[in-house]
């Protein structure tokens, strides 16, 4: 058995050390890896796996929260939002910037290579303690510049609060400086200004930060002071990113001769209001990369609909009981449901809309 | 007379030199390397991962271990780092700040007596009331001290402190490695114990070393490349890792690798060969334990770090 590890091991290792253990060995000598100083087959000894060997990246497979309750001294314990900081770290170096070694099928616990106490034999593996300590405060002292103990520790006895944050595609973390657009300055020989709607882009067509940020650290995005949140990609990098999406357009269409205005539906011949504006690119054109020309007719998206079931919630306003009972062409004279709604069929004059509501705004 | 540690040791050695030249030729004092209990365990204190505001764990833990009084600024209040802070006969360790490299991220060090391998404090003290243990520590025993407070004046660091304040019995006070408690059984002591990032590592003085470099070596970006404490003043027990250069810790770096009992010891056995400057070494040290007092005195109760 032992003889069968050992030598999964080693295929292991030649199967994806072929150039960097086989070769030349690895940058910090045989220690790196092995703990003695002549490893064999049957005694390789090696030491728990170095940091670099974490491959899953499914988010589905990581818990929605977990209470970390192993070392508890002088805090009761810590509820973790997991799925939340793994949706982070999807911009960074995904599950790998926490769980950076796995065996193969699972995700390893920490304390299983992390003692409570630090062994002698490898003092070099932080304890159970020091590695979630160093793992969490790594990125919340660089981010928020905020150690108390309590962000991450519940004060013994208390109440298990729900997490502050919610998670789930599109949440924002509080404390993000997310810039309105960025505009640069290039020596392109056409136009030298180009000029990227951010907010726009997150929020209108939908991209996801990580479509875009990949191995930043979290104070790239989320810090105090709004000038430390400066990404700088190189210019390689910078059109990769772009060209991810805009692979198909000119140069001349991002470099201009002055900053670019901001995307608008009115220069489209079809300007957009109230609901239609709330919505993602997407809902009506699909796919982000090609825009599909949706039909005008209005109930190529909403549904036949018929006056008994229609729920008024939707709009936006809720109908108090009496208004409920009223037919919808008391106030939407004619069925004209893009004209004002009139009060008079039933109200006399002081009561007019808006002013006066037959209900409450649900938003 | 304004005499200051380090004019004082020129001062000393001038002397020496001269009562060579002109009295009996002194055999060279052998230099006898110390090589150390090859076992004696160690410290290595990456600096790099200190929180320190709001936490100050090691502070806290020392002061219950040592039965000494509670710091009285809670781990919350940041104002303990708007001074410089050194240790003090009710405090054998503390935390100060210190900028780092970028404005947002400043580098914690903690200070605490380094456990040379040879201690110059105790090869200053007459009566021989500090010891290096073969566990790694540097141990004082009240008993026997007479308070001529040479330790002091001695130890490159700044650590030993006395207790001015207590008029029976004062003692020189400094960390003890936690030698009685902690370290005579092989344990970790009490301040490493409690710090929530293990920014200490207890081990064998060897294996830290091997530690150190391999994080130097796989984090290049990371820290400065150099083991502060391998060799400064013959080696020293704790030793530091730190993400910007040592001077700017508030780590002396005009140290040098020679042991500082070396720099003494030719010293002392010269001593009694010449016995015509005893009178003026003594006067020496006199006037500047009074000097020394005097400031004590002034700057009582404000732990100020003095600039040596
Ligand atoms: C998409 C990426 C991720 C996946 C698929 C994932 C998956 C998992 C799974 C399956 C577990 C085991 C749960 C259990 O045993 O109950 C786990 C535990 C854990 N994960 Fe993740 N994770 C990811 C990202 C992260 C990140 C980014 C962090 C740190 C910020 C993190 C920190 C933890 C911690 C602290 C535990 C508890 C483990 C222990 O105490 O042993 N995970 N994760
Ligand atoms: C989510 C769980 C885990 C967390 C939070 C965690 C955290 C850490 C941290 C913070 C460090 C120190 C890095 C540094 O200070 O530079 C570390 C080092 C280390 N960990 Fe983990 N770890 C986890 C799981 C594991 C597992 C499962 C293994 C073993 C299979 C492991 C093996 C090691 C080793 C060998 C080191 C030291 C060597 C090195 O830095 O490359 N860890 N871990
Ligand atoms: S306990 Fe550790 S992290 Fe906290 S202040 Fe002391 S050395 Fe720094
Ligand atoms: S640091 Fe000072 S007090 Fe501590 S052992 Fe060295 S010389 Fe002695
Ligand atoms: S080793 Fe012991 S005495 Fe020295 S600072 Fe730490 S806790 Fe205090």
């Amino acid at each position: 058995m032992k003889h069968l590890l050992a030598f999964t091991v080693l295929f292991a290792l030649l199967l994806i050390g072929e150039s960097s253990h086989a070769k030349s060995g690895p940058n910090n000598g045989c220690a790196e890896c092995h703990v003695c100083s002549n490893p064999t087959l049957s005694d390789p000894c090696l030491r728990g796996c170095p940091r670099s060997r974490a491959t899953v990246e499914d988010i589905k497979l990581g818990p929605d929260r977990i209470l970390i309750n192993e070392i508890e001294v002088e805090y009761d314990a810590v509820p973790f939002a997991h799925r939340l900081h793994a949706e982070m770290t999807a911009m960074d170096k995904g599950c790998q910037n926490c769980h950076h070694f796995q065996e193969i099928g699972g995700i390893t616990a920490c304390k299983n290579c992390h003692p409570e106490h630090i062994a002698e034999e490898n003092l070099e593996q932080p304890g159970l303690k020091g590695a979630y300590h160093r793992q969490c405060l790594g990125c919340h002292q660089e981010w928020s510049h905020d150690t108390s103990c309590e962000i991450c520790h519940l004060k013994k006895g208390s109440e298990l609060a729900e997490p502050q944050v919610k998670s789930g595609p599109g949440s924002r973390f509080a404390g993000l400086n997310e810039p309105v657009k960025r505009v640069w300055n290039s020596t392109y020989g056409g136009g030298t200004v180009v000029t990227l709607h951010h907010r726009n882009h997150t929020e209108k067509y939908g991209v996801e930060c990580a479509a875009c940020h990949h191995a930043e650290g979290c104070a790239v995005c989320h810090a105090k002071k709004e000038q430390t949140t400066q990404v700088r990609h190189s210019e390689e990098a910078l059109h990769a990113i772009c060209n991810s999406c805009h692979a198909e357009m000119s140069c001349d269409q991002c470099h201009l001769k002055s900053e670019a205005l901001e995307f608008s539906h009115a220069r489209t011949g079809w300007p957009l209001k109230t609901y239609h504006e709330r919505l993602t690119c997407r809902r009506c054109h699909g796919d982000n990369h090609h825009f599909t020309k949706p039909s005008t007719d209005c109930a190529s998206c909403h549904k036949p609909w018929d006056t008994t079931t229609f729920k008024h919630e939707r709009t936006g306003l809720a109908l108090n009981e009496t208004h409920l009972e009223t037919d919808c062409a008391e106030c939407h004279v004619g069925a004209n449901y893009t004209v004002a709604p009139t009060c008079n069929s039933c109200h006399d004059t002081d009561i007019t809309f808006p002013a006066s509501l037959p209900g409450n705004r649900t938003r | 007379m304004n005499l200051n540690r380090r004019d004082f040791l020129k001062f000393a050695g001038a002397t020496t030199a001269t009562a060579a030249l002109t009295s009996l030729p002194i055999k060279a004092e052998a230099t006898e390397h110390f090589t150390g209990h090859p076992d004696r365990k160690g410290i290595l204190v990456d600096t790099s991962l200190c929180i320190g505001h709001n936490c100050r764990r090691c502070e806290f833990a020392c002061a219950k271990e040592n039965y000494l009084p509670t710091p009285d600024k809670p781990p919350e209040d940041a104002s303990v780092f708007d001074q410089r802070r050194r240790t003090h006969p009710d405090q054998f360790t503390v935390i100060n700040r210190f900028p780092g490299r970028s404005e947002d991220m400043p580098v914690y060090a903690k200070k605490q007596c380094m456990h040379c391998d040879e201690p110059a404090c105790a090869s200053a003290c007459l009566v021989g009331a500090f010891k290096k243990t073969p566990e790694g520590a540097v141990t004082y025993d009240a008993s026997v001290c007479i308070g001529c407070r040479y330790c002091m004046v001695a130890c490159p660091f700044d650590i030993p402190t006395y207790e001015y304040n207590s008029a029976l019995h004062p003692r020189v006070r400094k960390c003890t490695f936690c030698f009685e408690t902690k370290l005579k059984e092989g344990k970790a002591p009490a301040c490493v114990e409690a710090c929530p990032r293990e920014v200490m590592t207890f081990g064998k003085r060897e294996d830290l070393i091997k530690v150190a470099r391999q994080k130097i070596a796989r984090n290049p970006d990371k820290y400065v490349d150099h083991i502060y404490g391998e060799h400064e003043v013959g080696g020293t027990s704790w030793m530091y890792l730190s993400p910007v250069p040592f001077d700017s810790i508030g780590m002396r770096t005009d140290l040098g690798t020679t042991p500082y009992p070396e720099l003494t010891r030719n010293y002392l056995s010269a001593a009694p060969l010449v016995m015509a400057i005893w009178p003026s070494f003594f006067l020496t040290l006199y006037l500047f334990n009074k000097r020394k007092d005097q400031i004590a005195a002034e700057e009582n109760g404000k732990h100020k770090e003095e600039s040596a």
